[in-house]
């Protein structure tokens, strides 16, 4: 094979990488030996690696923020961040408490609806975003408009609802989380033409569509989900395009 | 609770702080970086049933890499969705999707010249991620690719041109100095 003076940057970059082969990077650096040019290009792409390193690696050196600890716990509310062998000697505990919070949330969820829409009629509001059909609760007026026709993230200016995430649970059906003005949030999903409330909850009506939206799912809304097994959230061209068809699931 | 799903989540607190330092590189401000990396782990958990472990007999750092790189990959698809959204936001409140913040990048050039981290966000959003993960967070060609879902030639030129840009604003720096 014939040894070549003249590198290119791909080379070098990969010999700096570490993704060159055993033999070519032996030529390269008994060329830069003799080579000050070749040396010195070395060099600067080293000199990157490690400033880059420097600048970036004291993200290691920080505390980790207790949102975290937050978020790892997860759906399981109490499951706190364990070593690697308690974690596992707890997993079988932690998923049997994750079970009974599930149907707690279930049951609590029930009991505030029938309170909650209650008093919305109480009080003789004339826009009431629920209403019951047979035994269920279904979206009504501009929450039902909202979830239909509003994509998830920051709400058009005095909306009264904003979107928070969408997604597909197992059984085909596209769900959405939803915030109100009122102060209460919850879950919806799209079956037989109607939105299905599957989840109420006290929440924060936050303008910040990007950071209220995923980061401030309370654990009785993530054990939700996760019930309903969701995948990846939905993007926003794949949201766009149920908004044009209307969010029904496909026939199977 | 599946075997896998346990793995997981026993796992993850493991590459809390990779998935910090690898959104660090993507976005401007560290609050976003956290935003980032707290989304991808409830989105981790949301969908800890899709996570295929390594086989069986894999070592604790394979099934950390392994973590990490699903991780990784989820962030990335989280930066994407927020880097879109904001360019919606933009548009819908300027009315109109073109021009970028032209007049901001050319403000903030000359200033930003001195840190590396700055110089980091001046680059095109793929450079910089091609470089986050190869320069940055170590990771093969291979690897990386994997993760940008794109091929390694695709990588390696974008990779090669965001190190490039960088190593002139280094050069550039010390001229200066």
């Amino acid at each position: 094979m014939s040894t070549h003076s003249s590198w290119n940057d791909t080379e070098i970059h990969a010999y700096v990488d570490g993704e060159l082969d055993a033999a070519a990077s032996e030529r390269l650096e008994a060329d830069s030996r003799s080579n000050p040019v070749l040396a010195a290009r070395i060099a600067e792409q080293r000199k990157l690696r490690t400033a880059l390193r420097a600048e970036f690696d004291r993200v290691l050196d920080e505390p980790i923020p207790q949102r975290f600890r937050d978020a790892l716990a997860g759906p399981e509310p109490g499951a706190a961040v364990t070593p690697i062998g308690a974690a596992r000697r707890e997993a079988g505990r932690a998923a049997r408490a994750a079970w009974s919070a599930r149907e707690w949330t279930a049951m609590a969820a029930m009991l505030a609806v029938g309170v909650f829409v209650g008093i919305l009629a109480s009080r003789g509001a004339s826009d009431v975003p629920f209403r019951m059909q047979q035994d269920r609760l279904v979206a009504a007026d501009y929450l039902d408009a909202a979830l239909s026709a509003q994509l998830a993230g920051p709400p058009p200016q005095d909306a009264a609802a904003r979107i928070g995430l969408s997604f597909r649970a197992t059984g085909g059906e596209y769900c959405r989380t939803f915030a109100l003005r009122i102060g209460t949030g919850g879950l919806a999903c799209r079956r037989e033409q109607r939105w299905s409330v599957e989840l109420l909850e006290a929440a924060e009506f936050g303008t910040d569509g990007f950071r209220q939206a995923s980061s401030a799912l309370s654990p009785a809304m993530v054990s939700a989900i996760e019930s309903l097994g969701a995948g990846e959230p939905l993007t926003a061209d794949e949201e766009r395009q149920q908004l044009e068809s209307g969010w029904d699931a496909p026939l199977r | 609770m599946t075997d896998s799903v346990a793995l997981l989540r026993q796992t993850l607190p493991i590459v809390v702080p990779r998935l910090r330092r690898f959104a660090r590189t993507l976005t401007r401000h560290a609050h976003d970086a956290d935003d980032l990396a707290q989304i991808a782990i409830e989105r981790a958990l949301l969908r800890a049933a899709q996570w295929r472990p390594p086989p069986a007999g894999a070592t604790p750092e394979q099934i950390e890499g392994a973590v990490r790189s699903w991780m990784f990959g989820i962030v990335k698809n989280a930066w994407i969705d927020d880097l879109r959204a904001r360019k919606r936001e933009r548009a819908v409140v300027r009315g109109d999707g073109g021009i970028e913040d032209v007049a901001d990048d050319a403000h903030t050039a000359a200033e930003e010249r001195l840190s590396i981290a700055a110089a980091m966000q001046q680059l095109p959003d793929e450079q910089r991620l091609a470089v986050s993960l190869v320069l940055v967070e170590g990771l093969s060609y291979q690897e990386a690719a994997d993760i940008m879902e794109v091929p390694v030639g695709t990588l390696t030129s974008r990779l090669s041109r965001g190190r490039e840009a960088l190593a002139a604003q280094l050069r550039g720096k010390e001229n200066s100095a």
